[in-house]
């Protein structure tokens, strides 16, 4: 289905702009609800409002998500003031740092679609492959040494890895209309999935980097090379699954471009275009075998790579507060509301910084360069990250009321969860532990959950089923421990963990490496 | 549009009527309108007094059989049953039993009742039955060459008032050359059985919600209204509250499609006096109002086109007239403009439009959202986008509706419909009754 809508969609054009004239609904025709994905762009409806607009005769409150492309995650004082202005003036309803550093604005309806797309154009924006069949934003490691060089990477394989049609242009900039496209890369139908690309910089693995088709570890002169990780998943679909990507060898930094287009390529011509569901390379890795893979890949490239090299992770979890001339502020899943609105805005209003969302929907201000008036700032606004470390490295997806997908809510009710889970944790005098915690409103794995420590997986509102043995630093994946909790269940479950876990654990141990040594099978 | 002399003398005269008053004065000046071809249906809402009628005729030489004959056919198609006897025939103590009579009599001599009534006559003036249920009417037929003109008549009614009964009209007194004047005795004697037409209903509230969304300028109310009261799309209801003068709202649901129930579609005015009463309207309240027909806004017959322009509540009579032909099922194409501020907020009955669209009862929808981008636009401009299309339904013979805002919307409406099929071609529509306004 999808793949006949790619194929016919003369790259990615449809017929979008006859639908953002059609006055008669706020909603896309068709074919166009997928395509317009490969331009960064969902429709979405909010679902608390069906009953009140059916009663009210007009159809579902439909409006538009614009996930922007920002590689590597960071944007200049004045592109945050213009991203910031389209909420105050009422194009979009709210700004929102995802898990995978960028930024996504919703609520922006289809007469204000275009406009707002032109706006984010002028400033330098743009949202071409954040959401599609594509290669999406790539993500990079916002801490330790050698950030900058890890930033120009990730933006060089966005850039590589672009769709080159010429349909967002004529599509949201009233580009002049060409005859012929080609996709050298991608050809008419694209990849059969998305594709998911992150860097890391040991010992920080702050961009999960067994979660994504290629995770890239930064060492030395080169990147040990990871393919085929991925998180989503179906319930009661036992052929879908959570995967950590393999380990398959170390690669020079100027040969590195060119292995993740052949990766990219082995995907395009071998991923499974019958089954969506069994589409992301991780399941054509599965299929055809590991060793396959790489007799394919080295085929392909004409050269060996290197046996990987050594590394290791200590952290995963954003460093909060300041390190030198940055300052790294909680946002809690990301939401940037209230008083964090309105210090960014003013941050970026006086030009005293520049922002960085890390991996963890939170945000650097980078660049900062007169810290008494930043330090000024924040005590004027009250922000002084001093919210639990529970608090600190959870992750939420945004599920209802605007995903379509979403069974249960996570954002708008993860943080009241989290209160409740700090008083049973105080309780057990482990108010200071950091435990990854991770909340999304369905299987697909939004915000990670399957690399948690503890994990809530919506299975219909109100009921999570909770994952466990995930490890502190995101190199294992956890299991299903109960399904179709209710919040009481949850805490009950959790008071008997953490009294289990005061009392039995081994030194420092944490929280997922002493569920696993004790679990009972 | 009138001026504002004929304005006031208007408001001034309105003052002063009643309901009926004005209810009359509207079937009056939709009568005026002569070339209305459309169906004109009076009898909705009708019901009678009573449901037997006794006819008795006393004569001699066959004329007052002839005419009570003729008044006993009148009364075939309606729900009243007649029993007709010769008053020699009668049997006078049944006369207590009777409630509404109609007696059809000559005179005779100097001024006597007719031969055939001599035993009736003797039994009233012997037995002096009490009459008090009896409701009678009298035709009394005479040669006006005599001065006892027509007596008979008169001596019957005195003599059934004595006895308690009540005259129902004036006696009617028929001359030699009485053939022209029977049909209107006749019907004369229907209207008295007529219940006095009440036009007054109590409805019940089964629905009100605002129909524009948050964040909206207006505040326009669909109401839903339970009640047996009949009309026709195109129809207004009347609202009078206390001494102020009614104001008329649109119908906006098809009699057929929404059996038993009225919908309004009312925008809350701040300074409005009924708006916002209707407004506040709960369900399982009662509302007391009238039907006032609008004989010169209706539908043509099923295979005619029709476009329908409105803005605003404007699009009331336009919602009626679409259920109504959905319900009818037409072959006629049927094209609506419809114009409001925010299409997200204020685009009333959106998925009933949407509905329709996609079941192919509205051929083509065009919409007008003012603020939806930078520059205005209006309904009259989407008018002449489609100047062409225009043409050609007109030229096929569709008829054009307006609803809406007179001084505004209509009046431009009618400026850019002028520029593109001229203003010979209007009044040609004028005068087939093609272009059809109902503005305020």
């Amino acid at each position: 289905m999808t793949e006949e809508i790619k194929k016919n969609s003369n790259y990615l054009r449809g017929t979008l702009s006859e639908d953002l004239n059609n006055q008669i609904t706020g909603s896309l025709t068709s074919d166009n609800h997928q395509l317009i994905k490969f331009h960064g762009i969902y429709e979405q409806d909010d679902r608390d409002r069906r009953d009140i607009r059916a009663k009210k005769k007009l159809e579902k409150d439909y409006s538009f998500m614009v996930r922007l492309r920002i590689a590597g995650g960071r944007v200049s004082a004045n592109q945050w003031v213009a991203i910031n202005d389209l909420v105050d003036n009422s194009y979009s309803k709210s700004v929102k740092i995802t898990t995978r550093q960028t930024i996504q604005l919703n609520g922006i309806i289809k007469s204000k679609l275009k406009p707002s797309m032109q706006y984010f154009d002028k400033y330098g924006l743009d949202s071409i492959a954040a959401c599609g069949d594509v290669n999406r934003n790539v993500m990079s490691s916002v801490f330790g040494n050698d950030i900058d060089e890890l930033h120009k990477l990730a933006v060089d394989i966005s850039e590589e890895f672009l769709p080159k049609t010429n349909a967002y242009k004529e599509v949201w900039l009233d580009g002049e209309r060409i005859e012929k496209d080609v996709e050298p890369i991608y050809g008419d139908t694209y990849l059969p999935r998305k594709f998911k690309i992150v860097i890391a910089n040991p010992p920080f693995n702050d961009v999960d980097v067994y979660a994504h088709d290629i995770g890239l570890i930064k060492i030395d002169n080169g990147f040990n090379v990871i393919v085929g990780g991925g998180m989503g998943m179906t319930h009661g679909n036992k052929d879908t699954y959570p995967r950590l990507g393999s380990l398959i060898g170390f690669v020079k930094k100027e040969k590195i471009l060119e292995v993740v287009r052949q990766i990219i390529l082995i995907q395009r011509d071998h991923g499974n275009r019958e089954n969506r569901k069994q589409a992301r390379l991780k399941y054509t890795i599965d299929k055809l075998g590991l060793d396959w893979f790489k007799i394919e890949l080295r085929k392909r490239l004409g050269f060996d790579w290197e046996k990987e090299k050594d590394f290791e992770f200590t952290k995963r979890s954003d460093q909060f507060g300041f390190d030198d001339n940055k300052f790294c502020l909680f946002v809690e899943n990301g939401r940037v509301l209230g008083g964090v609105k309105d210090f960014l805005l003013k941050i970026a209003k006086e030009n005293l910084g520049n922002f960085n969302f890390t991996n963890n929907q939170n945000v650097i201000i980078t660049d900062i360069y007169d810290k008494n008036r930043f330090q000024e700032l924040l005590d004027e606004y009250s922000l002084n990250n001093e919210q639990s470390k529970i608090r600190h490295s959870g992750l939420a997806c945004v599920a209802l009321n605007t995903c379509p997908l979403a069974l249960a809510e996570a954002q708008r009710y993860m943080p009241s969860l989290i209160t409740k889970i700090e008083k049973i944790m105080s309780n057990h005098d482990l108010e200071n532990e950091d435990i990854s915690i991770r909340m999304t409103g369905c299987p697909n794995g939004c915000a990670r959950p399957y690399l948690a420590e503890i994990a809530f997986v919506g299975t219909s509102l109100g009921k999570y089923n909770m994952y466990l043995g995930g490890d502190y630093l995101g190199r294992k994946l956890n299991k299903l421990y109960r399904e179709s909790l209710n919040e009481e269940e949850i805490l009950s479950e959790l008071n008997s963990l953490f009294n289990k876990f005061k009392k039995e654990r081994l030194n420092k141990e944490n929280f997922g490496k002493f569920y696993n040594r004790t679990k009972s099978n | 549009m009138i001026n504002d002399k004929k304005q006031k003398l208007l408001d001034n005269l309105l003052l002063d009527l009643s309901k009926e008053d004005i209810i009359w004065i509207n079937g009056y000046l939709s009568g005026i309108n002569r070339d209305v071809k459309l169906p004109l249906r009076d009898d909705r809402n009708s019901e009678f007094i009573c449901d037997k009628l006794t006819i008795i005729y006393a004569g001699e030489t066959g004329n007052c059989k002839k005419i009570a004959n003729s008044l006993n056919a009148k009364f075939k198609k309606l729900p009243i049953k007649t029993k007709i006897k010769a008053i020699e025939q009668y049997d006078p103590t049944s006369l207590v039993k009777e409630s509404y009579v109609v007696f059809v009599t000559s005179t005779h001599g100097d001024g006597e009742l007719p031969e055939t009534a001599r035993e009736f006559w003797s039994y009233l003036e012997r037995e002096n039955p009490k009459l008090s249920d009896l409701k009678y009417s009298i035709l009394s037929l005479g040669d006006s060459n005599y001065p006892a003109f027509c007596e008979a008549g008169k001596l019957l009614n005195n003599k059934f008032l004595d006895l308690g009964g009540e005259l129902l009209n004036k006696i009617t007194e028929f001359d030699l050359d009485f053939e022209d004047q029977i049909e209107k005795w006749e019907s004369g004697i229907i209207s008295l059985l007529e219940k006095k037409k009440s036009n007054h209903f109590v409805g019940k509230i089964s629905n009100n919600v605002i129909l524009n969304d948050k964040g909206s300028n207006k505040e326009i109310h669909h109401i839903e209204i339970v009640t047996d009261a009949k009309y026709l799309s195109g129809d207004s209801i009347g609202i009078k509250l206390g001494n102020e003068k009614p104001r008329l709202y649109s119908i906006s649901s098809s009699p057929d499609e929404h059996e038993g129930e009225i919908h309004l579609t009312v925008k809350n005015l701040e300074n409005g006096l009924c708006s916002p009463f209707l407004s506040d309207l709960k369900i399982d309240d009662k509302l007391d109002f009238y039907i006032s027909p609008n004989n010169s806004f209706r539908l043509p017959e099923e295979n005619e086109d029709v476009i329908m322009v409105s803005a605003g509540t404007g699009i009331a009579p336009f919602r009626s007239f679409l259920m109504q032909r959905n319900f009818d099922d037409v072959s006629g194409k049927n094209w609506l403009f419809f114009g409001e501020q925010y299409a997200k907020k204020d685009f009333l009955y959106q998925s009933e439009l949407q509905a329709y669209l996609e079941s192919g009862l509205l051929t083509k929808l065009d919409l007008a959202f003012s603020r939806d981008q930078k520059e205005k636009i209006y309904v009259q401009n989407k008018i002449k986008e489609n100047a062409n299309e225009l043409r050609k339904w007109l030229e096929s013979g569709a008829y054009f509706y307006i609803c809406g805002d007179k001084h505004g919307m209509a009046k431009e409406v009618e400026k850019s419909l002028i520029e593109i099929i001229g203003k010979n071609y209007l009044n040609k529509m004028l005068e087939e009754n093609r272009y059809l306004k109902d503005i305020y």
